[in-house]
């Protein structure tokens, strides 16, 4: 009895703490800026690393869980970006808006911007996930550069001009919740039901699908869960930046995310945030290197991939990735933990 | 009518240079599984290597565009034996994101080589520009001519290389099977090195007709160039050199049309096509479906 209540408490905590150790790695960041230690520049950078990690994240769950190759990130960002923008820049414009609606506003704009990014992705995805291997690859580059085709006509958001003008409202506060709840969300997705019948279509999406398993459904869910993710991201993203252009939100940008995935390790959820974070410093940290640093980065990536084919992380997984349930049971059984 | 016919002249000469770009896609994608996405950028530095050939020495159009040729040919050699061969049979996405790595840099180490730069160049003219008319005002000019012309001979050759020699009964038995190949005495490396020596030496050709057409040249023009040839061989069916061809030739001609209906359609207007064929042709238009294995 005594045993049971210290592992459960010892869990709780276990539980509880990668959200303190955000928090504080959040009131870290805050003191070393206030105490000018940190240029509001890195700041932003952290920030960013932080949205691209979300995206990597969902991408995860479409490519490394499912198995389902996209390259069509950056279209559902855009389309998360810019129906959030309108949202706070074309319904809410009017001037006196109190201090205490903005935050409402600003949830109300990243709720729609991650809903129109689902939906974006179930029209794409429905249709176009019983494609195979690189050709549903090729739709979702196609659909993505359609969507941005589709924005660069639509005069009310700027069109290819770009969309200018959107309020500064995240701070790295919301975006450290975002993350967070992206993570949250990610780790008990995969590791649920929903999860494992995602992996068993990755492994032999024939064989699952004579065990039973439903599996247009689960890579339509997945598609639609990813795409929102990004939508979400994509919101955030246009209250850091204020400013938006279609040219952003092109294939190459959505290749990133693929690189980010990979080279971080594409088997596990720390691989998609590290490297992530790592690739969006690193050509920041060059940048005294001028033009040269994205030939560096080039370099860097083939070195990468040529001694490190499973990315950085390797299928090493942050042990508070892994629901203190599931390590139980592993040691319970003699599993080597991680 | 005259409308039409001008249309389809500028159709299929764009077409053409879309089908050669996309040849080395598809070959590549054809013989190890791989999208190539450094590909596109072997089209910019054919292009810089015709525009310094011509520079700098003063030659002709021919050994400007035999230049243009081999250069990013051996170039692509030295590629794949660096950064794709290493990778050959680790998980085939390390072998795309080195992919992206090498495209990367082939992007950014010319722009920051001083002589090359970011700045837009114009391209010289190779081919004294006369008009022939067709139908009423409808006109081809020698350009479009040296454009069809030059592909047409080299898609005779390369379909020659392909069917009738022994290089080209290699590469097929290679596509079809690589272990099996190399079992029947294949030198599976020299063919996989082959066909990327080929695949480059298109794109370089591609990059000069290009830039005859469109004389002004950058770093960045492979990366458009190149997306736009990739889709024409996804259309087409990866992996299918005739389906590379006509793949090209419908592109070239829908994004003509669609942008003389309407100026931003012609971007958008080549993807919808595409997705609309995928969905009812999930491996293109020439390709072949790929077998469920058990």
């Amino acid at each position: 009895m005594e045993k049971t209540t210290t592992r459960m408490i010892v869990a709780k905590i276990k539980d509880y703490a990668p959200a303190l150790g955000l928090f504080v790695f959040y009131l870290v960041c805050i003191q070393l800026r206030q105490a000018g230690y940190v240029k509001n520049y890195w700041l932003q950078v952290l920030m960013f690393a932080l949205i691209n990690g979300m995206v990597t994240l969902g991408l995860y769950l479409i490519n490394g869980i499912t198995g389902q190759f996209s390259i069509g990130q950056a279209g559902f960002i855009s389309v998360g970006a810019y129906s959030s923008g309108a949202v706070t820049t074309l319904l809410f414009n009017f001037p006196p808006l109190s201090v205490y609606v903005k935050p409402f506003v600003f949830l109300l704009s990243i709720a729609v911007g991650g809903i129109v990014a689902g939906i974006c992705g179930y029209l794409i995805g429905r249709p176009s996930l019983r494609l195979k291997g690189d050709y549903l690859a090729i739709v979702t580059l196609a659909f993505g550069e359609i969507l941005r085709a589709i924005i660069r006509c639509i005069p009310q958001v700027g069109g290819p001009r770009g969309f200018t003008g959107i309020p500064r409202y995240s701070t790295l506060g919301w975006i450290v919740v975002f993350f967070g709840l992206t993570v949250w969300l990610m780790r008990n997705y995969i590791h649920s039901s929903f999860g494992r019948a995602c992996v068993s279509i990755r492994e032999d999406e024939l064989a699952s699908e004579t065990m039973g398993v439903d599996t247009t459904r689960y890579k339509v869910q997945a598609f639609v869960l990813g795409a929102m993710i990004a939508g979400v991201a994509g919101a955030l993203l246009a209250h850091v930046l204020g400013f938006l252009h279609p040219d952003q939100f092109n294939y190459i940008r959505s290749t990133d995310f693929l690189v980010y995935l990979y080279a971080g390790g594409a088997g596990t959820m720390s691989g998609a945030i590290v490297g992530a974070s790592l690739l969006t410093i690193l050509p920041e940290a060059l940048r005294f290197l001028a033009g040269w640093r994205l030939v560096i980065y080039g370099i860097v990536l083939v070195l990468m991939m040529l001694y490190r084919p499973t990315g950085i992380c390797g299928g090493k997984e942050f042990p508070f990735l892994i629901p203190h349930v599931e390590r139980d049971a592993l040691s319970e059984n003699g599993w080597e933990t991680p | 009518m005259e409308q039409l016919i001008q249309l389809s002249v500028y159709g299929v000469q764009l077409g053409v240079i879309y089908a050669l770009i996309a040849l080395g896609y598809t070959m590549v994608y054809g013989i190890i599984n791989l999208i190539n996405f450094a590909h596109g950028d072997f089209v910019m530095i054919g292009s810089f290597t015709a525009f310094f050939a011509v520079n700098l020495t003063g030659v002709g159009f021919f050994p400007a565009i035999i230049t243009a040729m081999l250069f990013p040919a051996i170039l692509s050699i030295l590629i794949e034996r660096l950064a794709y061969r290493p990778l050959r049979n680790k998980p085939r996405l390390s072998a795309l994101i080195t992919a992206i790595g090498v495209s990367i840099f082939l992007e950014n180490f010319p722009r920051m080589v001083p002589f090359i730069g970011p700045n837009f160049r114009r391209f010289p003219e190779l081919i004294p520009m006369r008009h022939f008319y067709l139908w009423g005002q409808a006109s081809i000019n020698t350009i479009q001519v040296t454009n069809i012309v030059a592909s047409s001979v080299l898609l005779v050759l390369l379909i020659f290389l392909v069917q009738y020699t022994k290089m080209g009964r290699a590469m097929r038995a290679v596509a079809y099977n690589k272990d099996a190949a190399a079992l029947m005495g294949i030198d599976v490396n020299r063919v996989i090195s082959f066909t990327f020596f080929i695949g480059a030496a298109l794109a370089g050709a591609g990059g000069v007709l290009y830039s005859l057409t469109y004389p002004m040249i950058d770093v960045l023009m492979g990366v458009w160039l190149g997306t736009k040839a990739f889709i024409a061989a996804v259309f087409g069916g990866i992996g299918s050199i005739p389906g590379a061809v006509l793949g090209g030739l419908l592109m070239g001609i829908i994004e003509v049309f669609a942008t003389a209906v309407y100026s931003e359609l012609g971007y958008g207007s080549s993807f919808v096509v595409l997705i609309l064929v995928l969905l009812f042709r999930p491996s293109g238009l020439l390709g072949k479906a790929p077998l469920d294995k058990v």
